[in-house]
Formats: structure tokens, sequence, C-alpha cells
């Protein structure tokens, strides 16, 4: 079973499941009326369908593979799963920090972080630029442009 | 007409076009703002101004935003406005091959190509256009959407139940929020923040933008990766001499989505792009850093811009947001739209109409000394870029609504959007799922209540003709012509 499951599949799996718990919330939990899930339930049908249809086409695909006795080594989804790991979890720290401190004290930590933990050798450069460039955007959007930024729980009526 | 261009061209009108395509080829390449911001925040600022001064500086803002949003699509694989996110998907691989500048000089041709063709249309054409547009209700534009969607089908022919199933899914996301009909609240899970649906915008930078951050991030490269910028400008402009068929084609359909009210240039530089990679020999090497699909988007994107004024100036019926802003800065300059529009003020009328046209002009003027300054982005180190592209991407995100849920929103579809890509699903099907959901939704529901049922498909002329034209473009990439010609010869 395991041979089936690559990222194709799991995907599919996904957009199922997706299309499967907003039919679930619009048929059942909020009982829509016939004329507000028209146009859902056609859509949600003919995904369902197009979707079992995928999947059908990948084992297919998986199976041929093998009868031609290829070697299916199964890929790794990821080119570099360290890389992608550390950035994808400081982006959430990014979240979090967004929140908590707002746009400009929180974007200038994760620029000059990432910079200085992906060893940029010159450290001057990453601190500058860092710090310049979202001055720049906070200038640009709010004083030029008019556009309020975020601010941050913690940080209110600082910046 | 004549008065009109001895108006337009003073040295003080003419500056002003250049000023107003540089201002908004800055706002329509930042995500998130795009013309609708940056003719609105024209308006305070014209006040004192003459009529014909406001409205050439805000065609100058309208042209330069739309064409400026090609820019980050371009060098960062994030799209500046709605309308420019189809260039992403082969102006980005071509900078992430070294020609950054190729695929800038192609586009800024483009562009301006498509938009003179467009402002010559408004121009010398407004009252064959209107008597076109006229024609066109709701159960026409329902058609048009299935058009557009039937495009995926196309588009994907490899990988048919894939690409149709990215269309789906996009499809599925644009029904959250409010229904179009009965106004309730659908798949919201009890969250105001969805009342209003997925925000277009908030998903395309994170589809794209997102998505693209945590690729360089996961291979530690730059966008070029490690090569030098190669290639040149003009070889760019050049390209769009080497290849009219795509230009003319894409031109022509950007001028009819531009007219038809409601329909615009996000879905016009997505659909054009589509037609054009799936009809062509060389399909398999679009997405890949193609120029003529970087052609086909930007050159369908700028001819909508002039032809959307049609409706707006004969009829006073806004086709985009961007067109309602217009039309409030016309009237707040005693300038009433509608049918007697072009007796009442000609003149003013013809100086805004040249002004247009030369502002398409100045795109070349104003953008090609910057394209080598904005190139350079391509070389940053990934270390510098990566982390500023997501700050970018987030900034664009927030400004739209000003809700940080619109960052998160962001976020998740910036993961989506980055394993949808490994599994290889088309972007450009979930993309034209989502810019067509509501649209098509909102048409067929309004078509059915006015034709008391489905028979509006069978009874209109202009209905039945785009159906045909929909099934003929569907089923055509899937006949061999060739075996059959040849079992034909035998």
């Amino acid at each position: 079973m395991k041979k089936y499951f690559n990222i194709e599949l799991i995907m599919t799996l996904v957009i199922l499941l997706f299309i499967g718990v907003l039919a679930f919330q619009g048929i059942v939990v909020d009982d829509l009326s016939d004329k507000a899930m028209n146009f859902p339930s056609f859509v949600f049908g003919v995904g369902g369908i197009l979707g079992v249809a995928e999947i059908i086409r990948n084992v297919k695909a998986v199976q041929a593979v093998e009868k031609r006795s290829e070697v299916s080594k199964r890929k790794s989804v990821f080119k570099n799963k360290k890389n992608f790991v550390q950035f994808a979890l400081m982006t959430l720290a990014y979240l979090v920090l967004l929140y908590l401190l707002g746009f400009v004290i929180a974007s200038i930590i994760m620029v000059i972080s990432y910079g200085l933990i992906r060893g940029y050798e010159k450290k001057w450069v990453i601190i500058v630029a860092g710090v310049g460039i979202i001055l720049l955007w906070y200038v640009l959007f709010t004083k030029m442009i008019g556009v309020r930024m975020l601010t941050g729980v913690l940080t209110k009526g600082l910046i | 007409m004549i008065e009109g261009l001895s108006a337009a061209l003073t040295f003080g009108n003419l500056g002003l076009v250049l000023l107003g395509t540089f201002i908004g080829i800055i706002v329509g390449a930042l995500p998130g703002l795009g013309p609708t911001l940056g003719v609105s925040i024209l308006i305070p600022f014209t006040y004192g101004m003459t009529s014909t001064t406001a409205l050439i500086l805000m065609g100058g803002i309208y042209v330069g935003a739309v064409y400026g949003g090609s820019i980050t699509s371009i060098l960062i694989g994030i799209p500046g406005t709605p309308n420019s996110t189809a260039t992403v998907l082969d102006g980005f691989p071509m900078a992430q091959q070294g020609k950054a500048l190729q695929a800038l000089g192609a586009s800024t041709a483009a562009s301006a190509f498509g938009g003179t063709v467009s402002a010559l249309c408004l121009m010398f054409f407004t009252p064959l256009f209107s008597r076109v547009v006229l024609k066109f209700g709701v159960a026409e534009q329902f058609v048009l959407s299935l058009f557009g969607l039937s495009v995926i089908a196309i588009s994907s022919k490899e990988q048919f139940f894939k690409g149709l199933l990215a269309g789906f899914f996009g499809l599925a996301i644009a029904t959250i929020g409010y229904d179009p009909i009965t106004g309730l609240d659908r798949f919201t899970f009890g969250n105001m923040w969805l009342a209003d649906g997925i925000p277009f915008m908030s998903a395309v930078i994170g589809l794209f933008g997102v998505a693209q951050t945590l690729s360089l991030a996961e291979e530690a490269k730059n966008i070029a990766g490690g090569t030098k910028v190669t290639g040149s400008i003009w070889e760019g402009i050049k390209a769009i001499v080497k290849h009219p068929v795509a230009t003319l084609q894409a031109t022509a359909m950007g001028l009819f989505f531009g007219a038809v009210p409601g329909v615009g240039g996000g879905p016009a530089n997505l659909i054009a792009y589509t037609s054009i990679s799936s009809g062509a020999k060389d399909r398999e090497t679009f997405g890949k850093g193609n120029v003529k699909g970087v052609i086909a988007a930007e050159a369908s994107n700028n001819a909508t811009v002039g032809t959307a004024l049609i409706p707006t100036l004969a009829f006073g019926i806004p086709g985009s947001t961007v067109c309602a802003i217009v039309m409030g800065l016309l009237t707040m300059h005693g300038i009433d739209v509608g049918p007697r529009l072009f007796t009442k003020m000609p003149v003013t009328l013809y100086t805004f109409f040249w002004g247009f046209l030369f502002a398409n002009i100045a795109l070349m003027i104003v953008a090609i000394p910057l394209m080598r300054i904005f190139a350079k982005m391509t070389v940053l180190p990934y270390q510098i870029l990566v982390p500023n592209v997501l700050v970018l991407c987030v900034l664009g995100s927030y400004s739209l609504r000003g809700f940080y849920v619109d960052v998160i929103i962001t976020l998740i579809f910036g993961v989506l959007g980055y394993f949808l890509k490994k599994a290889k699903f088309p972007m450009v099907g979930v993309v034209l799922g989502l810019v067509l959901g509501k649209m098509t939704e909102s048409n067929l529901s309004r078509s059915l209540l006015i034709f008391k049922g489905w028979k509006f498909l069978y009874t209109r002329p202009i209905v039945l003709t785009i159906l045909i034209l929909t099934a003929i473009v569907m089923i055509i990439p899937y006949i061999d012509f060739k075996k059959i010609f040849n079992k034909k010869n035998r």
C-alpha cells in the first residue's frame, strides 16, 4: 500500500477531503437551502468524480511502472528537508511575532535572523539591509500611500 | 479629435503622462496595491486640478499600475495585481534562467502594444464596441465564464483529470462566503472573516509568492540560480515582432474581455495565456520560460484597459472597481458619462483619450531605464532575498483589507501552493477557478431567474455561438488531425 502514497495521491486526497468537509458543512451542519447549494453541489459532485478518477489514474501509473520492472525508487518530496523545515518553522514564528509585536519589529527580526542563521558572510549587510528595507516599506505604505501597518498586541500605540 | 490632440501635446500634459505612468508602475509593482488603489489615492490630489490634467494623470497611473504588476511577477514570482497572475507562469521561470531582462523587455513591449491598440479602439471604435456590449447580458456572461473554465481542460491535455480537478478545487474555494443570490453565509464555519469569501489576491500571493519563497529557501539559491543575468531587453522587445500571432491573438482576446462588463483583466490574462499555450506547437515549453507566455499574458492584460472604459463612458456601467473609481473622478470634474458624453465635452474627452494613448507609449520610455535596476533582484543572495520576499507577501496581503486573518490565509495558501506544485497540479487551473467561481455562479443564478429555466442556452444566438465555440475548443486538442488526413490519403 505504501508504494501508492506519493505526493500526487496525497494532494488529491487533501482536495477531496476539503470538498467533503465543505459538502458536510453545507448539507448537514448548516442545512443550507437548495438555491444556496445548487452550484456548490455541482462543483463538489464533479470535483469528487475527478478526484476519484485521478486516484485511479495514479494507482494505474504506479502499477504500470512496477510491471515494467523499473526500480520504483520513491523520490523524496523535498530536495532539502532540513532547509524547508527550518524556513517553515521560522515563518510560523514570524506569524506569531506579527500578532504580538506588529509588522515592523517582527519583520526586522525575521529578515535579520534568517540571514544570520543561513550564514551570510557580511553580517552588517544583513542588519543594515534588514532594518533599511523594512523602514522603507513602512514609510512608503503608511506615510505616502496611507495604508495602515499591522500593529502588535504588545506594541499598540508604539508604531 | 484634433483639438484634443493639440491640448494633449503640451509639455505640461506630456510631463504628467510620464509622472503618472511612473507612479502607476511603482504602485502596480507592489503586491496588494494595484490600479484600484493607485487611482483612488489620486482623487483627493485632483481637487485643485483642471479636469484635463486630472484625467491625463489618472490615465497614466492606471496604465502604469496595470503594467507594473508584471515586474514582481517576473522578478520574484509574486503577481503584483490580479491582472498579472498569468505572467508569473513563464516570466518567473525566465528570471530563474537568468533571462529577467528579456522577460521584462517582452512584458513592457507587449503591454505597450496591447494598451496602444486598446486606446485606439477606445478612441475610434467606441460606438461599434458599445453596440456589441449592449447585447451581452447575464446569460452571455455566464457562458463566457464557462468558456474561461473550459480552457482549464485544454491547458492540461496530458494531465486531464489533474487539471480539471485543480479548476474545480478553485471553484470550491470560491463558493466560500456569501451566496450571491440568497445572501446567506456559506461554508464560513461561523467565522465572520470568511463572510466575504477568500480574498483573491491573498490566495494568489500565497499560491505563488509564499510557495516560491518556500522553494527558494529549500533550495538555498537565489532566483537566477547562481547564474548571471543574461539576455537583453531588446531581445524581449523584439519578441513581440518575432511572435506576431501570439501578440495579436492575446491583444484581441484582451480587447474583447475588457469590453464585457464584469470580466476584466484578471480572467482575461489567464484565459488568453491558457488558450495560446494550449494551441501552440511548442506547448510543452510553456510554464518553463517561454517568452510567448509573457507576451500572451501582458498583451491581453493591458488590452483590457481601454475597452473596459467603453461601457463606463458610453453607458455609465463600470465594468470593474477601477472603472467605477474613474467614473467617480469624471463626475467630480463635471463630466457626466453616458451616450451624450461624446457630443457634450468632445475636446476634454479626446484630450483624455490621447493622454491615455501616450501613457502606453510612455511605458517604454519610463520602464526601460528601470529594468536593469529591477533585474539585479534576481541575483541577490537568497539569505537577503527570501525573508524580504516573504515580508512583501505579508505586507501585500495585509494591505488589501487590513485584517491579520488575510496574512494567515496567504501563508496557508503558500504551503498549499508549494505542495500542489510538487504534485504537479497546474496552478493556472486553481486560479481560474478562484477568479471565475463567483462570477459563474451569480450569472447562472440570475440567468435561471430571468429566463425561468435553462432555455436561454438554446434561444439566445450569442449564448449558443459561445457554447459551440467552447465545445469545439475543448474537443480540438484531442483530435489527431494528422491521423485523419493520413487515413484519408491511404
